[in-house]
Formats: C-alpha cells, sequence, structure tokens
C-alpha cells in the first residue's frame, strides 16, 4: 500500500461458525485485515482462502462468500432503502443460487430486512435524507438479506444508538447460529451482549493478543509473509 | 442473474441517480451552452467561418460535457463508500464497467442529440435529406459511445486520485482524438453550410458516402477501445 507495511506476519485461522472481534488503535491494520478478506485490497506477499477458496486466484468466487459492511454503511444516498436493497439482491443472486439457497421471493426478503432494521417506515425514502445511524441500519439490513457465509464489518457499531447496537448484537448472534462467521473490527470493549467466540489485538500490522481463542482460531507470528483463513 | 441484467442494473441504478440528482444534467448543458456562445464570439462574424466551424464546435462541446459527465457518474458512486460496496459483490467486473457505460452513454447520446440542432442552428448550418440526417443520428450515437467508452474507463482509473479533475481530461483526451477526428469529418461531410467563408468564398461540400466511410472508420474505432477498455477494467479498479 504505497510502500508502507500495514500487515506484517498475520498466520490467522478462524473456524466457521464464530464471531471474532478486531481491536486496536487507529491505523492498526483493522480495516486493511477485513478488506483484504473482501478481496478489496490484494497483499503484496501471502495470501489466504475463504472457504477454501484463494483470496488472489480465485477472488471473484471469495466474494459469493463474503458480505462486506463498510465504515459508511456503503449505500447510494440518490436511492431509496427498498432500491439500495434491491440492487443488493440483484448483485448477489447469481452467487445465491450458485450456494443453494432457499428463494425466497425478492420483495418479501426486502421488506423483512427493512423491518429487522426498523427501517419498514422509510423504506421508500431516499438515503440521502438518512442519518448516520439509519445508513449503518441499511448497511445490516443488507447483510441479513444477502446472509454472505463471512460477515466482515468495520466499526458496525459507529454511529448507532444503544438500541441499534443490541440489533447488531442481536443480528450477529443469528447469524452465528445459521453457522455464519463474523469477523468484525470495533472499539466497543465493553459489550457484553456480543460475546465473542474470540478477540484478537492488533497492533502495527501485527496480532499482539488474543483472548478466549482456544478452539477457534490458529495464531503465529514470526512467518515472513502474511496468510488469513477462514 | 445473468451478465446481461448486472450490466441493465447498473446502468439503471446510475441513471436513476441522475434523474433525482440532476446535478451532471445541470452542469454538462450550462457548459455546453456556454461553449456554443464562447467559440461562437472568439470565431468572430464571418457567417462562412461560423457555419463551416459547427461540427467541431459541437463535438468539442460535447467531448468537455461528457468529461463531466463521467467524472461525475463515478463521484456519486464514490459516495459513502457505495462504489467499494459494488466491487465487493461477486459479479464480473467488466458487468459494472459496461453498466457504468450504458448509462453514460445513454446519457451523453442524449446530450448529442440535443446539441447538434441546437449548435447546427446557431452557427447557421444545415442538414438536408433523410440519409443526411441518418448518417448525423448515427455519427452522433457512435461518437457519444467511443467518447463514453473512454470516459468511464478514465474515470474510474483516476477516482482515487487527488487531481482527479485535473487528471481526467489530461489522460484521456490524447486517447479520443482518432473518436474525435472520426466524429467530426463524419459530421462536415453531411452538413452543409450556409455561406462560403469571407477568405475562401466556399463551403464544404455534402459527400454523403465520405461521410458513411468515416461513421464505420468512428464504429471501428468504438469497437476496438471497447474491448481493450473492458478486458482492462478488472485492473483499474483492483487495489
Amino acid at each position: 500500500m504505497g510502500g508502507e507495511t500495514v500487515l506484517r506476519s498475520i498466520d490467522l485461522d478462524i473456524t466457521a461458525g464464530r464471531v471474532v472481534v478486531l481491536r486496536g488503535s487507529n491505523g492498526a491494520g483493522k480495516t486493511t485485515l477485513l478488506k483484504v478478506l473482501a478481496t478489496r485490497l490484494r497483499p503484496t506477499s501471502g495470501g489466504g482462502a475463504v472457504h477454501g477458496d484463494d483470496l488472489i486466484t480465485r477472488a471473484a468466487a471469495v466474494r459469493a462468500h463474503v458480505g462486506f459492511l463498510g465504515v459508511y454503511g456503503g449505500n447510494y444516498p440518490m436511492l431509496s432503502a427498498r432500491e439500495n436493497l434491491e440492487l443488493a439482491s440483484a448483485l448477489t443472486a447469481s452467487a445465491a443460487s450458485d450456494k443453494g439457497k432457499v428463494g425466497v421471493p425478492a420483495a418479501a426478503g426486502i421488506a423483512a430486512a427493512l423491518e429487522l432494521g426498523g427501517l419498514g417506515h422509510t423504506r421508500n425514502k431516499l438515503v440521502r435524507t438518512f442519518s448516520s445511524g439509519m445508513k449503518k441500519r441499511l448497511g445490516l439490513a443488507r447483510l441479513v438479506l444477502t446472509d454472505p457465509r463471512l460477515w466482515l464489518l468495520d466499526e458496525p457499531y459507529a454511529a448507532l444508538d444503544d438500541e441499534a447496537k443490541s440489533l447488531v448484537d442481536r443480528l450477529v448472534a443469528e447469524a452465528r447460529g445459521r453457522g455464519r462467521t463474523v469477523l468484525m473490527a470495533s472499539h466497543e470493549s465493553d459489550r457484553t451482549e456480543l460475546a465473542p467466540d474470540a478477540v484478537l489485538l492488533l497492533d502495527a500490522g501485527l496480532i499482539t493478543d488474543t483472548a478466549r481463542a482456544g478452539g477457534v482460531l490458529r495464531r503465529s507470528v514470526g512467518a515472513a509473509a502474511g496468510t488469513a483463513r477462514t | 442473474m445473468s451478465d446481461l441484467a448486472i450490466v441493465l442494473r447498473v446502468a439503471r441504478k446510475d441513471l436513476l441517480q441522475e434523474l433525482r440528482s440532476r446535478a451532471t444534467t445541470v452542469a454538462t448543458l450550462f457548459f455546453s451552452a456556454t461553449t456554443l456562445v464562447l467559440m461562437a464570439f472568439a470565431l468572430g462574424r464571418d457567417e462562412g467561418v461560423l457555419s463551416q466551424s459547427a461540427p467541431g464546435v459541437l463535438w468539442v462541446a460535447v467531448v468537455f460535457a461528457g468529461v463531466i459527465a463521467a467524472a461525475q457518474s463515478i463521484q456519486a458512486d464514490m459516495e459513502e463508500g457505495a462504489f467499494e460496496q459494488l466491487l465487493t459483490y461477486p459479479v464480473p467486473r467488466a458487468t459494472i464497467y459496461l453498466g457504468k457505460l450504458l448509462a453514460n452513454w445513454l446519457y451523453l447520446s442524449v446530450l448529442a442529440l440535443l446539441l447538434a440542432p441546437t449548435a447546427l442552428t446557431f452557427y447557421g448550418a444545415r442538414v438536408t435529406g433523410v440519409d443526411a440526417y441518418l448518417i448525423l443520428a448515427a455519427t452522433l450515437l457512435l461518437g457519444a459511445l467511443g467518447f463514453a467508452v473512454i470516459a468511464t474507463f478514465y474515470a474510474a482509473l483516476t477516482s482515487n486520485l487527488q487531481a482527479r479533475e485535473a487528471l481526467l481530461p489530461v489522460l484521456m483526451f490524447p486517447i479520443i482524438v482518432p473518436i474525435l477526428l472520426a466524429a467530426v469529418r463524419a459530421t462536415e461531410s453531411v452538413v452543409a453550410s450556409g455561406a462560403g467563408s469571407a477568405l475562401t468564398g466556399v463551403g464544404p461540400t455534402v459527400d454523403l458516402a465520405l461521410a458513411g466511410d468515416w461513421v464505420l472508420l468512428l464504429a471501428g474505432f468504438d469497437l476496438v477501445y471497447l474491448v481493450v477498455c473492458t478486458a482492462l477494467f478488472h485492473f483499474v479498479v483492483e487495489d
């Protein structure tokens, strides 16, 4: 990344169906790690795989497994909440059919996701009129709708009120219940409702500490190349 | 979902955004009108010079407006991480490019079809005969396509750069020269000037066969650029 090394010697293997929280100060590399797993950034060395698909050689297949929620929500301001979800549903439809998901009528699925995100009453409003928290809720509704195998959440609690933060916890717990894997970067350290399976501390691109990691992930530091697998 | 359906979805999304914001429409229409007026002042009062310049001025206005349209198209996506989100969906990168290209092409085509009669009338040039009108329409559509192909590609290429507004025209103008040349020559060949130049005493000659040749060349350029840009778009959006 422009000559600066952001992630170093990361050797990580996350068991499917677990919730893992990434912690670390600003610039520690949390977002970069999420973007590498979302195939938005290509590692300069090393590699990784998501559900067996290589991040570099099978990036398109990896994207079929992954759902990414960025800090800003990733919505189109000049589309309504419903139209944003219709677009997401349409663009993930081919991957969903490949995964053999049960076919839920798109309109019903979208309405249900919006209700779950607490946006049922604003479904036809343009996103530009939304608050930051509502935009984040819409991003969460998108994840619920597309239901990827790996949820990558970048600061999902940012700009949310207490009720919405509890909603994040609930959605993550439900995703885990369906066997989905969740990897989130967060500064929130007191979310007892979340009950992550593991917490990783990232410092200057290195995983320096783990907590509650037994049976969930394997971590070793020292390899020259960074690898990440889920 | 088929690749064609994805292309149409992306194009629909871009057009819907523009219909609602009208940000590009207002900017490009104002800019195009300003270009036509300023060029008229710059060229002087010689009616022959003005009418002979009409095709060139028309395409300069389309090109300048197109730069704004393509840049705005990508910038609207960059807001709030929407473009990044788009790139995480499991769809071929080429479908995203072709969807945005389709939207830009439709927009530029409408703009060119509106500007052409305005510019030709304003500069005292005229088109006569059904064949001439058809060739002019084909020129406008193919010229807009070629320009949209390159503008969409370069707008994506420069989208993450700080000086993107300055770099976009600098990078793409040299590349569009073949498209611009063919489009201007084809338009010249179907347009009759209202009067001869005060300098030469003669106006350009309408030559529909020559115009047809330029249109074919324009279509060839479009095809080459379309194939190359579609194939390379994948590398443009990878970080």
